[in-house]
C-alpha cells in the first residue's frame, strides 16, 4: 500500500543557516508517527514545510501521490492536512466555536455557499461536536483568550479536526500537561487513529512520545539521526548522545 | 417644507457614512489602512460626472459605473497590498491620492484645475430629483450599504475577514485563502467610496481636483477611527458626529485640521478600538456587564 | 553644459536637504519599526525656531544650535508622550498617531504664524563662486557643506560611539538588547533627539536657501521622505543618504529636461510605488 505522506530529502536553508537537512520520512494511513529531538533540531520547521508555511529549499513532499511542496498553506489545509502550533495561536477575540468554524469554513469559503451565515445551527452544532470531542463542550462560547493554556491546546486540536483532515500534525501538544492530562491526550490520539486519521506528533515529553508512537524519527541539528520503533530508538547510541550532549 | 440647509447636512451625512463605512470595511476586515481614500471618491465623482455629461448616461447607470471604476483601481491596489506590510501600504495609498490628483490636475480631459462643471442634475425615470428626493435616495443607499455589510459580516466571508484581521498566517493554515479575501475587501471598500463620490458630484454639480486631496482622506479616516473600525455602527456614528458637530460648534471650522489631528492622536492612544468599538469605555457603560470567566 | 552643471549643483543641494531630513526618520524606523510621520513637523519647527532666533539675536549662526536644541527637545517629548506608550502595538496605531500629530501641528503652525511665507533673508558676505561654467551660490555651499559635515558626524555616531552601537543592537532585537542591559527606551529617546536635531538644522538650511519660512513647508517634504526611505532600504542610514541624493538629482534633471508633465511630487510617488512593488528591500537592502 502506498504511503499517505512521503517526505524525500527535504532541506530548508535560511540564508546561511541550515534548519533542516536531507530529511526523509513516510507515513502510512492510520499510523501514528513521533518526531523527537533536542531543541532547535528543526522539527517545527519540518511541520512548517509540510503545512505550506515555508517552501522547502530542496526535496519533495508527496501527499496521496501529489506533490505539495511549496503550495500555499490554505490549499494544503483544504486538501486534508491539519495542524496545531507549538506556541498556541488561537484567534484571541473569537469564541472557541468561532475558532473551530474558521477551519470548518474551508469547505465553504471558495464555494457559492460562502454567503451563508456561519453561525447557522448546521455549522455551529458541528463545531460544538468537535469541541465536545476534546472535552471543551462547556467552554464552547468562551472567548479564546479567556481559556487556559491547556484548553487552548485542546481547542487547537478541535480546530484542526474541523478540516476533516486525513493527517493531523500535533506540535508539542503534551507540553505543560499533568500526567492525567497526558493520558487523556494519548487516549484522544488513539481515538483519532480509530476514526481513520494519521497523526504525526512532535514531542518533548518522552513518555507520551514513546507510549503512543508506532514509529519514531529523531532529528538533531536538522538531520535525521535515527528512526525505528520506540524501543529500538531508545537504545540507539546516537540518540542518547544527542540528548546528553545538548544538556 | 424642510429648509435646504438641513437637506444639505443630511446629504453630507449620508455621503460621509458611506465613506466611513468604506474605510471600516478595509480596516476592520482586511486589516489595512488607507490614507488616500479620497482618491477613490475622486475616481467615482469624475467618472459619474463625465459619463452623465459627455456620454449622457442616465443617473441610475452612472452610479454603478462610478463604483465599478473605483473598484477596478481598488482591485489593483488590493493586488499591490499583498506584497506590502500594512504601514507601507498606508503610505502607498497616500501616494496614490497624490498621483490621482496629479492626473486630474494636469490632464485636459479632466478639466485640469477648473474641474468639471455643468454636471447634469440627477434624474430618475425622467423626473429631475429635488434636493429632498435626492436625500431620500441617499438614505436608501446608506441603508442598503449597511444591510449589505451586516449580511457579509455574518457570512463565511465575514468570518474569513475576521481571521485575516486577527491572525492572518494562522487563518491561512486553517484553510482561508487570505489573499482572495483581502482583495475582496479592497474591492468592496473602494466601490463604496466611488459611489459616495458619484453622489457628491451629482449633489454639488461641480467638482475640482482640490475637493479630493490628502486632507479629505485624513478626514475620512478620522470619521471611521473615531467611531471604531471593525464595527458597522462605529463608522456610522463617527460620521454622524463629525458631520453634525462642526455645524453646532462653528468655531471648530477654523481649527478643523487641528481638531481632526488631535482626535486621531488621542483616540489611538486611549481608545484604539474607537469610541464605540468593541469593549470601549462608552460601550462598556451602555451594555450591561456580560458574565465574565 | 552650463545647465547640466547648474542642475547638478541644484540637485545635490536638494539631495542634501532630503538626506538630513530623512536620516531621522530612517533611524526611528530602523529602531522602532514605526513610520514617524510627524518628523516633518519637527523640520518645520526647526525653520521657525531658526528664524525667531535670527530675528532676536541677529546672528544666523546661532540659529543652527537653537533649532537643533529646540527640535531635539521636541522630538524627545514626542517620543515620551506619544510614541513610547504604543511602540509595541500593531504598527498602524503609531502610524495614525504620527499622522494625527503631523496634521495637528501643521494647523497649529498655520494658526500661529499665518498661512503666508515669512521672509528669512540672509545676505552672505561673499558672492557666488564661479569657476568657468561652474556656478554655486553661497547658500548652496552652506547647505552642501553643512550636510557633508553632519553626515560624517552621523556616521561617526552610529558606528563609533556606544550609543550608536546600542542603536544597532536594539534595532536587531530589542529583547536581546534589553537582556544584556541596554535600557532600550533610553536609547530610543536619544535616537529621536538626534534625528530631530538633524531635521531642525535642515529646517534652518531650507529657510535660508529659499529665503522664506512657511507653515506649509512640511507637507511636501513629509511625503518625499517616505520615498527616500523606501528607495534607500528601510532603516539603512547609508541607503537613505544615497537615495536622498539620487532623488534630488533625478527630480531636478527630469524637470529640467522633460518639464512638469506631472506635479513633481507625483513623480516621486510613482518611483516609490514602483520600488515597493519590484524591489521591496530598496536600493541598498536591509542593513544587517
Amino acid at each position: 500500500m502506498k504511503p499517505l505522506l512521503e517526505v524525500e530529502h527535504l532541506t530548508k536553508r535560511f540564508g546561511g543557516l541550515v534548519a533542516v537537512s536531507n530529511v526523509s520520512l513516510h507515513l502510512e494511513p492510520r499510523q501514528i508517527l513521533g518526531i523527537i529531538g533536542p531543541n532547535g533540531a528543526g522539527k517545527t520547521t519540518l511541520f512548517n514545510m509540510i503545512s505550506g508555511v515555508y517552501a522547502p529549499t530542496d526535496g519533495i513532499i508527496r501527499f496521496k501521490d501529489e506533490e505539495i511542496q511549496g503550495q500555499k498553506p490554505y490549499r494544503i489545509a483544504q486538501k486534508g492536512i491539519g495542524r496545531t502550533f507549538q506556541v498556541c495561536q488561537p484567534f484571541k477575540d473569537l469564541t472557541a466555536v468561532e475558532n473551530v468554524l474558521m477551519a470548518y469554513g474551508s469547505f465553504h469559503y471558495d464555494r457559492p455557499g460562502c454567503f451563508k451565515r456561519y453561525m447557522a445551527p448546521q455549522f455551529a452544532d458541528k463545531a460544538r461536536e468537535l469541541l465536545a470531542l476534546v472535552g471543551l463542550g462547556d467552554y464552547a462560547d468562551w472567548e479564546a483568550k479567556d481559556l487556559s493554556l491547556a484548553y487552548q491546546r485542546r481547542m487547537e486540536i478541535a480546530r484542526a479536526l474541523a478540516l476533516n483532515p486525513e493527517i493531523i500534525l500535533l506540535d508539542e501538544s503534551a507540553a505543560g500537561l499533568t500526567h492525567e492530562e497526558s493520558m487523556e491526550l494519548i487516549e484522544m490520539i488513539r481515538q483519532l487513529q480509530k476514526e481513520g486519521k494519521s497523526i504525526i506528533l512532535i514531542e518533548h515529553n518522552m513518555r507520551v512520545a514513546m507510549e503512543v508512537s508506532e514509529r519514531l524519527y529523531v532529528l538533531d541539528h536538522g538531520e535525521l539521526i535515527s528512526e525505528g520503533s520506540p524501543d529500538a530508538v531508545q537504545q540507539d547510541q546516537c540518540v542518547i548522545e544527542a540528548y546528553l550532549g545538548s544538556e | 417644507m424642510i429648509p435646504p440647509y438641513y437637506l444639505t447636512i443630511g446629504t453630507f451625512v449620508c455621503i460621509n457614512i458611506l465613506l466611513a463605512l468604506s474605510i471600516g470595511v478595509l480596516s476592520g476586515y482586511a486589516g489595512q489602512v488607507s490614507l488616500g481614500h479620497a482618491a477613490f471618491m475622486a475616481i467615482g465623482a469624475y467618472t459619474s460626472a463625465l459619463v452623465t455629461r459627455n456620454l449622457h448616461f442616465p443617473f441610475w447607470l452612472a452610479m454603478p459605473t462610478a463604483a465599478f471604476m473605483a473598484a477596478v483601481i481598488g482591485l489593483g491596489l488590493g493586488l499591490i497590498s499583498l506584497r506590502l506590510k500594512e504601514d507601507f501600504l498606508a503610505i502607498t495609498t497616500m501616494g496614490l491620492n497624490f498621483i490621482v490628483i496629479g492626473i486630474l490636475l494636469y490632464a485636459p480631459f479632466f478639466g485640469r484645475a477648473l474641474g468639471i462643471g455643468d454636471i447634469p442634475v440627477p434624474s430618475l425615470l425622467g423626473h429631475e430629483l429635488s434636493r429632498f428626493e435626492f436625500l431620500c435616495m441617499c438614505l436608501a443607499l446608506v441603508a442598503a450599504a449597511i444591510v449589505l455589510l451586516w449580511w457579509l459580516q455574518r457570512s463565511w466571508i465575514g468570518l474569513a475577514w475576521r481571521g485575516v484581521r486577527e491572525a492572518e498566517e494562522v487563518a491561512q493554515v486553517m484553510g482561508v485563502n487570505t489573499a482572495k479575501f483581502k482583495i475582496f475587501a479592497f474591492v468592496v471598500s473602494t466601490a463604496m467610496a466611488g459611489l459616495a463620490g458619484s453622489l457628491y458630484a451629482h449633489f454639488l454639480l461641480f467638482i475640482t481636483p482640490y475637493d479630493f486631496g490628502f486632507p479629505l482622506s485624513i478626514q475620512i479616516l478620522t470619521l471611521a477611527v473615531l467611531g471604531g473600525l471593525g464595527t458597522i455602527h462605529g463608522p456610522v456614528l463617527g460620521a454622524v458626529i463629525l458631520t453634525i458637530l462642526p455645524e453646532y460648534l462653528r468655531f471648530i471650522q477654523d481649527y478643523r485640521m487641528l481638531t481632526y489631528g488631535l482626535l486621531l492622536v488621542f483616540v489611538m492612544l486611549y481608545q484604539p478600538q474607537g469610541l464605540f468599538g468593541h469593549k470601549s469605555f462608552i460601550m462598556r457603560h451602555l451594555k450591561p456587564r456580560k458574565k465574565s470567566s | 553644459m552650463e545647465t547640466f552643471i547648474e542642475n547638478l549643483v541644484t540637485g545635490t543641494t536638494l539631495g542634501s536637504i532630503y538626506a538630513l531630513i530623512s536620516i531621522g526618520m530612517t533611524m526611528v524606523y530602523g529602531l522602532l519599526k514605526i513610520l514617524h510621520v510627524a518628523h516633518a513637523s519637527v523640520y518645520v519647527l526647526g525653520a521657525f525656531l531658526g528664524l525667531v532666533c535670527y530675528r532676536l539675536t541677529g546672528s544666523v549662526w546661532l540659529s543652527f544650535p537653537a533649532a537643533a536644541a529646540g527640535c531635539a527637545v521636541f522630538g524627545y517629548l514626542m517620543y515620551i508622550f506619544f510614541y513610547r506608550r504604543v511602540q509595541d502595538e500593531k504598527p498602524l496605531i503609531p502610524l495614525i498617531i504620527g499622522i494625527g500629530l503631523f496634521i495637528a501641528m501643521g494647523d497649529a503652525f498655520r494658526l500661529a504664524a499665518g498661512p503666508y511665507s515669512i521672509s528669512f533673508k540672509y545676505q552672505f558676505a561673499r558672492g557666488p563662486l564661479e569657476i568657468g561654467s561652474f556656478h554655486i551660490t553661497p547658500h548652496q555651499m552652506l547647505v552642501i557643506g553643512s550636510a557633508l559635515v553632519l553626515l560624517v558626524m552621523v556616521w561617526l555616531v552610529v558606528n563609533r560611539t556606544r550609543t550608536g552601537l546600542a542603536w544597532q543592537a536594539s534595532a536587531q532585537d530589542r529583547e536581546v538588547a534589553m537582556g544584556i542591559g541596554v535600557n532600550a527606551n533610553y536609547y530610543f529617546g536619544l535616537n529621536f533627539m538626534f534625528g530631530s536635531a538633524l531635521a531642525g538644522i535642515a529646517g534652518v538650511l531650507v529657510g535660508l536657501y529659499y529665503a522664506a519660512v512657511n507653515a506649509n513647508m512640511g507637507e511636501v517634504w513629509a511625503y518625499k521622505v517616505f520615498v527616500v526611505m523606501v528607495l534607500g532600504g528601510l532603516g539603512s542610514v547609508s541607503g537613505t543618504v544615497i537615495a536622498a541624493y539620487l532623488l534630488g538629482l533625478s527630480e531636478t534633471l527630469i524637470i529640467s529636461y522633460l518639464g512638469y508633465f506631472l506635479p513633481r511630487d507625483a513623480i516621486a510617488f510613482i518611483l516609490m510605488i514602483l520600488v515597493l512593488i519590484f524591489m521591496p528591500s530598496g536600493v541598498m537592502g536591509k542593513r544587517k
